[in-house]
């Protein structure tokens, strides 16, 4: 091992990141060089003394109030659960999205429970599609509408901080206008609008507790790397629907050429 | 109802779990909030919030694995989103132009009368390595903290940065040049040491 080659690894050595070879290589050089022995001496007690400062650095007395305050916050939030009732009650007045909470069992239970909890409540195919269609084409003739910056930064950080729901700002060609929060339906979905030329795809985001995957798409699950798509195509308007973790995704567009199963809009960090 | 008393049940075993393994780590997050952040109050916030999501997400904490890492992955991605913007350090040196083993370098032109660091180290205060820290943009900061103050290892940086491990490796390194500019140009104006330079 060279000086170069022995100098390169000197953080390493220094964090406990170097392999055992490496080590013992390092050690080896070091042991006939006085040159780099003399930089990893200073280096070392360089890094050592920064870490003897930085130990000094326990600032405990003001975590003990702020503990008591994210236990309150804690209680806070194990009571609104136990309002809800634990499994999420349903909105009331959410008219087309109202069978929504169940679909985290929906999956395993929709041929079973289907009749009880779907059946009766049937909804019409134009409560289900035509809000968020409709919420599509405002968007298309108005794009200025979605380009506030800060409204758009603020509809993105709610994903993430509520769904745990990193929101991209591109996905593959198509770089996003905007988004905000929207009324659909009696639901309060985030919509994010992107672009590429003229195609336009909407992006669609809700609780999902709240929004369901159609009972008449449940048939036709499409599943690709892995993540389970519902495609509804009509009336020139593709809505597909995908979920993750607790957030209902859908996409939207009308441009024949843009497939919506490789449009994914974001992704889950923790 | 029976699925009530359940769900309930389970409810409590949640909340327990929690704060057995979550609300430990408070204190570390918060050391590192502080560093992020640089005042208490958005430390605070930060680490409430850091809480807070933590605990709505539990369900997704694998039992088992590493609670702390967890906890600081989900803070760090709070810190990029809605702090960092606000907190921008103007990158006033350009790291490349940097030596590497720069304080070395300095101390080693300096008459060898001590081992060279002597001179410097003996005055340098936790205060002046805080600040240090503080001054690098948050780029490097955030690895800086996470290796020197918490003790994650690089691949542990990596996943609660999400980051590539050479990445980490290389903002380690620059965040490390930085450090050691400033503590030089530091010591240089208080007079600890006189530069070698001059």
């Amino acid at each position: 091992m060279n000086c170069q080659e022995a100098l390169s690894l000197l953080y390493e050595i220094i964090d406990k990141e170097a392999s055992q070879i490496n080590a013992s290589q390092v050690e080896d050089h070091l042991s006939h060089c006085r040159h780099c022995s003399e930089i990893y001496r200073v280096e070392k007690s360089i890094h050592e003394l920064i870490l003897e400062r930085l130990k000094h650095d326990q600032p405990t007395p003001r975590v003990e109030a702020l503990k008591k305050s994210v236990l309150g916050e804690l209680d806070a939030i194990d009571s609104k659960l136990r309002a809800r009732g634990e499994v999420g009650a349903p909105a009331k007045g959410a008219s087309f999205f109202r069978f929504g909470r169940y679909l985290a069992i929906a999956a395993a239970l929709a041929v079973v429970v289907g009749g009880i909890y779907f059946g009766r409540n049937l909804a019409d195919h134009s409560e289900v599609f035509v809000p968020l269609e409709q919420a599509h084409w405002t968007a298309v003739d108005s794009l200025d509408n979605y380009r506030n910056n800060s409204v758009t930064v603020a509809a993105m950080n709610a994903m993430d901080r509520n769904f745990d729901y990193r929101v991209e700002p591109e996905v593959g060609s198509f770089v996003m206008v905007g988004g905000k929060g929207e009324d659909i339906g009696g639901v309060r979905i985030a919509h994010f609008v992107y672009h590429n030329a003229d195609k336009v795809v909407s992006t669609f985001l809700a609780d999902a507790h709240l929004v369901a995957v159609p009972e008449e798409l449940l048939d036709d699950a499409v599943v690709r790397d892995g993540v389970t798509f519902y495609d509804h195509n009509c009336r020139g308007c593709r809505l597909v629907y995908h979920q993750v973790g607790k957030i209902m995704v859908i996409t939207a567009t009308r441009d024949r050429d843009v497939d919506l199963l490789e449009f994914i809009p974001g992704r889950s960090l923790i | 109802m029976a699925e009530g008393k359940v769900a309930a049940q389970s409810q409590v075993a949640k909340r327990k779990a929690f704060e057995k393994e979550a609300l430990p780590h408070m204190d570390a997050l918060y050391r590192t909030a502080l560093r992020m952040t640089k005042n208490q109050g958005d430390a605070e916030d930060l680490v409430q919030e850091t809480m807070v999501k933590a605990y709505r997400f539990w369900d997704k904490f694998e039992p088992g694995s590493n609670c702390r890492a967890w906890l600081f992955k989900i803070m760090t991605n709070i810190f990029i989103n809605e702090y960092r913007s606000k907190s921008r350090t103007p990158v006033s040196v350009n790291v490349d132009e940097i030596d590497d083993n720069f304080l070395y370098g300095q101390l080693a032109q300096l008459p060898p009368d001590r081992t060279p660091e002597d001179n410097l180290f003996a005055k340098i205060f936790d205060d002046d390595v805080k600040k240090a820290i503080e001054e690098l943009p948050d780029d490097f900061r955030l690895v800086v903290v996470l290796s020197f103050l918490e003790g994650f290892s690089y691949q542990e940086i990596a996943d609660i940065a999400d980051l590539q491990l050479g990445t980490v490796k290389s903002r380690l390194h620059r965040g490390r040049k930085l450090l050691q500019k400033q503590l030089y140009d530091y010591a240089i104006r208080n007079g600890f040491i006189k530069d070698a330079a001059t």
